[in-house]
């Protein structure tokens, strides 16, 4: 498939944004870093939750 | 949210970007990657960093220096941009892989916080909470979320 554009634009700012869709954009899914920082942020969340989010409760 | 950016290519599920940064030590190749962490709620983290030229791998470990940090981080809102139209109006976290790196998160977000608060809402984590994000405060991760 060859590249294609996408625009999409934010009704709330008129931002826009328009990203060249490719196939040929590699998917690092499992690239080393990217599976390490994914744990990291797992273990992240888990040891310090989500207070003080909307929606969650303050300590 | 109009800030000067790079253009950038997307995947065709829109998980993995990539944009070259051009400044003073050349042409760099940078890498964005949406991996979904959690399921309630909705969460995914974002992963940034230089492509290596032998594997076209991502890692942030290297430090660039291209004197374009406002645009490349710019250019990264963008593709949380993209990624949320396609995905939903889910979390993104962030963080840094050191302290050095989260700050500069922090810097670059404070820079552009009146114009990403048009699209987002951001929260920096600190002293056990999660809070808006103010400028000039220290956090050590990140929460965005589209409004």
């Amino acid at each position: 498939m060859p590249a294609v554009k996408k625009e999409i634009i934010s009704k709330k700012s008129g931002y826009y944004s328009n990203a060249i869709v490719s196939d040929k954009v590699k998917d690092h899914a499992n690239d080393p870093f990217v599976l390490k920082k994914l744990e990291e942020a797992k273990a992240f969340i888990r040891e310090n939750g989500l207070n003080g989010l909307p929606g969650h409760s303050k300590k | 949210m109009n800030l000067k950016r790079y253009p950038y290519f997307a995947s065709n599920n829109f998980q993995n970007y990539y944009f070259y940064s051009n400044g003073p030590n050349g042409q760099i190749k940078k890498g964005v990657r949406f991996s979904k962490m959690s399921d309630h709620p909705v969460m995914y983290n974002l992963a940034f960093g230089d492509m290596s030229q032998d594997a076209d791998t991502i890692d942030d470990l290297v430090i660039s220096n291209n004197n374009d940090r406002n645009i490349v981080l710019a250019t990264v809102a963008n593709t949380i941009f993209d990624f949320t139209e396609n995905y939903g109006n889910h979390y993104i976290f962030a963080k840094g892989s050191t302290p050095s790196r989260t700050r500069l998160y922090q810097i670059g977000i404070g820079a552009m916080l009146v114009d990403i608060n048009l699209d987002f809402d951001v929260y920096g984590f600190k002293d056990g909470l999660w809070r808006s994000f103010q400028k000039n405060v220290n956090y050590t991760a990140f929460l965005v979320k589209r409004k």
